[in-house]
């Protein structure tokens, strides 16, 4: 059972295509300048929405419009910068996945990766599937909305004007396939990221099974009791080096992917605000709005997908602090149980995953930026009104 | 010319800020090579006079801020430069009422113990300390002249009014005022001329010394902190070579050499072989092994028999070795955590001073930056003030985060390094350490606060709520 295949099939698949996946030790110069093409198409569109938000300073309108796809943009940029800067990082992360520690040793420890692997695909699926919806949306939007006046999918500066007939189909595909690349990247980056935490949530489970197997010395025979709590204490130490190591497994992915989680949690409040005060003045018979809806939709759910997965973390570690007490320490030998009562105190530590090693993602972090966007909602709304 | 002055410790690392702060014109009279009663007095006349002329110039801001207190928006914003400088005359008279507990934090660090084996650890933390804290002073150096620069720019742009509130009407006018970096009151006329020159040359240097004071204590606040965490990296890094040492005494491992090879496996310590070490003949008493404690410190515990059962064929002085290794990282923690204590003693109450100055200043900042309309001097001037209070707020709470977070992952270091392998003592020793520092370590603004990252984060957030409901009820 291949670990990484298991979690990141779908992520390798998606950003090979892509070209922005690890390349290999003697990569082609073709591939090189292909991933280079791509980098450079998603740089060209954030230049030319920076250039359309200097042109319409002062309209708050056509500013907020331009704004949340700049900001989606850059966002886009920064991860995958990210990604591919940290890429010895991911190296570091793909082959801790592949060592012995972290194999399973039997078939419940392969159905618990199963499962954990299914849980994270099915959600990042569905975050896939409303991104795309909303690419299509937004290039539907000239055929629906403003028929006849030939306008681009995205408000933003373009070299070639929307009057000439080639020009005008030309830069309609650019963007749409630009667009739609950038929602296929959005999905494997953050993949990469949310399998590693899943992972470490299904090793800590599987490390929760394996101090549960500790036998017990009661009906064993005498000469065979010596061996039994030799092995039971074996198991422990096992569990220790696997719960170490799960540690600084996921301070790696933290160390690797902090910096444009922190940039995504901060952005969203401005995105959730920008976005409402366009559903508020937008007519809901539009396909614009149903972009605008759909979109809003994509960013909590991928906000919530994060959120989720760093309070899974923190309450399976826990819960692993309570399974450690429930294995039956009280027959086992001294040695044994003073160094469950040491690997207890360590557990007692829940592993936090933080978003700029200082945001701490979880469910109560999600609605406290839920509420925050609200308030500067409320604020902007009531500013625009007097 | 002036002997080079003998320090040793924290007094040495920090005396570019030392002397930087002599020269701002701190009362810090220690640490010269010269004490003769003619230098001291100069000192010290030195120190009054700066003193004075930074007291009697803020007395004139504030007569200037009584005098044109009609206006709201003029007394807004004389009252934010009045509490953004009382900073700096807090800070003066802080440390000048407490330089005692200055030099006492200071010379803690005069005597530490030290072990053979881990001498070239601790140089490459200090060293690495001592980089951190010069490179901490010449940034905020540079910051501190940069804004003095910009600040003495900014005065030559825009229209160089007051606001004056017209009794009958209600309305604002606007009346002349000399173009100077501050608005003061002076007994002599300043609009121009030779008077206007000099007030205008005061104000540069009032602006550079007070600016300096203030900010020269808070970098020697910081690089204490810098040093504290060092240390406590130190003391993470050479846990590992320690319990392999404390591995030898009782679990049998046929050879040797075996014993002090570090683990192949990761980076860590290098422990040298021992018999290199010319131990055989330095320490050939019981009483001058391992552990020097130079000066002032506890009486050294005499181990007793070495143990009859230790199965390695390890020499006494190997085994002493071992041993004093333990009480090495022991003492050296608990003299961090008493360096901690003191740097909280010493700088707490000034944190708390400067939390509430910089409270209410944050708060009509928040009500003088609703009223930015555009681009223009008013706008810089607002963002400017804004930038500076937060950074010099974020400035100590980075550093009181890093102390915390260091002092609590000395847990999660001893634990990773594979204590399961070793003997009974090492374990009760990694046990008893990790139950020790599950407590972070942190800094109190007397108790009142925390110093960290959650503290700046609630200034931040309350500065942004306060600028909104302001926004609305405008």
């Amino acid at each position: 059972l291949n670990s990484e295949n298991l979690f990141l099939n779908r992520a390798k698949i998606v950003m090979k295509i892509m070209g922005v996946w690890i390349p290999p030790p003697n990569e082609s110069i073709i591939s090189k300048i292909y991933k280079f093409i791509m980098m450079f198409f998603q740089y060209l569109i954030l230049l030319f929405l920076i250039i359309y938000v200097f042109q319409m300073w002062g309209d708050l309108d056509a500013v907020s419009q331009a704004f949340y796809v700049l900001f989606t943009q850059a966002s886009l940029c920064f991860k995958v910068t990210v990604f591919l800067v940290n890429k010895n990082m991911l190296m570091q992360l793909l082959k801790q996945m592949k060592s012995d520690i972290f194999a399973p040793k039997s078939a419940e420890h392969e159905s618990i990766l199963i499962l954990y692997a299914s849980k994270i695909k099915r959600l990042l699926l569905m975050f896939m599937i409303a991104a795309q919806t909303t690419c299509a949306l937004w290039a539907l939007k000239p055929l629906f909305d403003d028929v006849g006046s030939r306008k681009f999918p995205i408000d933003m500066w373009m070299p070639v004007t929307s009057e000439n007939s080639p020009q005008y189909e030309l830069g309609f595909v650019f963007q749409f396939v630009t667009i739609t690349i950038s929602a296929y990247m959005y999905f494997g980056v953050d993949s990469v990221a949310l399998s590693m935490i899943m992972f470490g949530c299904a090793q800590i489970d599987i490390v929760k099974d394996k101090i549960m197997t500790i036998v017990s010395i009661h009906d064993a025979k005498e000469d065979e009791r010596k061996k039994i709590l030799q092995d039971n204490h074996k198991k422990l130490v096992e569990c220790v080096i696997q719960h170490g190591a799960i540690a600084s497994f996921i301070q790696i992915t933290e160390n690797a992917y902090h910096t444009y989680l922190f940039f995504q949690l901060t952005g969203s409040v401005g995105i959730y605000c920008m976005s409402a005060l366009r559903i508020l003045v937008i007519e809901w018979q539009s396909m614009q709005f149903f972009s605008i809806v759909s979109y809003l939709f994509v960013i909590t759910s991928q906000l919530f997908i994060f959120c989720w997965c760093g309070h899974e973390l923190t309450a399976t570690s826990e819960d692993l602090h309570t399974v450690m007490y429930k294995c039956l320490w009280y027959e086992q030998d001294l040695k044994f149980k003073r160094d469950l009562c040491f690997a207890m105190m360590r557990m007692s530590r829940p592993m936090i995953f933080r978003a700029g090693h200082y945001v701490m993602l979880s469910r109560q972090t999600f609605v406290a930026i839920l509420r925050m966007s609200y308030s500067y909602f409320a604020v902007l709304n009531q500013t625009k009104k007097n | 010319m002036m002997t080079k002055v003998k320090t040793q410790g924290l007094v040495t690392d920090l005396m570019p800020n030392i002397k930087l702060m002599q020269a701002a014109g701190h009362f810090l009279f220690n640490y010269h090579s010269d004490n003769s009663g003619m230098s001291m007095l100069l000192r010290k006349v030195y120190s009054s006079v700066h003193a004075v002329l930074i007291v009697v110039n803020y007395v004139c801001m504030a007569i200037n801020m009584a005098q044109y207190s009609d206006e709201v928006n003029e007394l807004t914003a004389n009252t934010i430069t009045v509490l953004f400088f009382a900073h700096s005359v807090i800070k003066l008279l802080f440390f000048a009422l407490n330089s005692k507990s200055f030099y006492r934090t200071l010379a803690i660090w005069n005597q530490s113990n030290s072990h053979p084996l881990f001498t070239e650890s601790d140089a490459r933390y200090h060293q690495l300390a001592l980089t951190k804290m010069r490179r901490l002073l010449y940034c905020i150096c540079g910051v501190t002249v940069l804004s003095v620069a910009s600040w003495v720019t900014l005065t030559f742009f825009g229209e160089s009014v007051r606001f004056i509130a017209n009794k009958e009407t209600n309305e604002t006018m606007t009346e002349p005022a000399p173009r100077l970096p501050l608005k003061a009151w002076y007994p002599f006329n300043t609009m121009s001329g030779t008077m206007y020159i000099a007030a205008f040359a005061l104000q540069i240097y009032w602006l550079l010394f007070s600016m300096a004071i203030a900010n020269l204590l808070d970098v020697m606040f910081c690089s204490w902190l810098i040093f504290a965490c060092e240390q406590l990296q130190h003391l993470k890094a050479i846990m590992k070579p320690l319990m392999e040492l404390s591995a030898s005494l009782d679990t049998y491992r046929p050879n040797t050499a075996e014993l002090f090879r570090a683990s192949s496996t990761e980076k860590s310590e290098k422990v040298p072989d021992p018999v290199d070490l010319d131990i055989r003949g330095i320490y050939s008493t019981q009483q001058d092994f391992g552990i020097t404690l130079r000066g002032a410190g506890g009486k050294l515990q005499t181990f007793g028999q070495p143990t009859p059962n230790n199965p390695n064929g390890l020499t006494q002085k190997q085994e002493m070795l071992a041993r004093s290794a333990i009480k090495y990282w022991v003492e050296r923690h608990k003299h961090v955590v008493r360096l901690v204590a003191s740097i909280g003693d010493t700088y707490g109450t000034a944190l708390l001073f400067h939390m509430l100055i910089s409270t209410i200043t944050l708060t009509l900042l928040a009500y003088q930056a609703t009223k930015i309309d555009g681009v223009n001097v008013y706008a810089f001037s607002t963002l400017g003030y804004l930038t500076y209070t937060l950074g010099q707020v974020f400035h100590f709470c980075i550093f009181g985060n890093r102390l915390i977070e260091e002092s609590s992952s000395v847990m999660e270091a001893a634990y990773s390094c594979q204590w399961y392998d070793g003997s009974e003592e090492a374990k009760t020793f990694v046990q008893i350490v990790c139950q020790q520092c599950q407590k972070a370590m942190s800094i109190s603004g007397a108790k009142f606060f925390t110093v960290s990252l959650d503290l700046f984060a609630s200034v931040l957030g309350a500065v942004v709520t306060y600028f909104m409901v302001l926004v609305q009820l405008k």
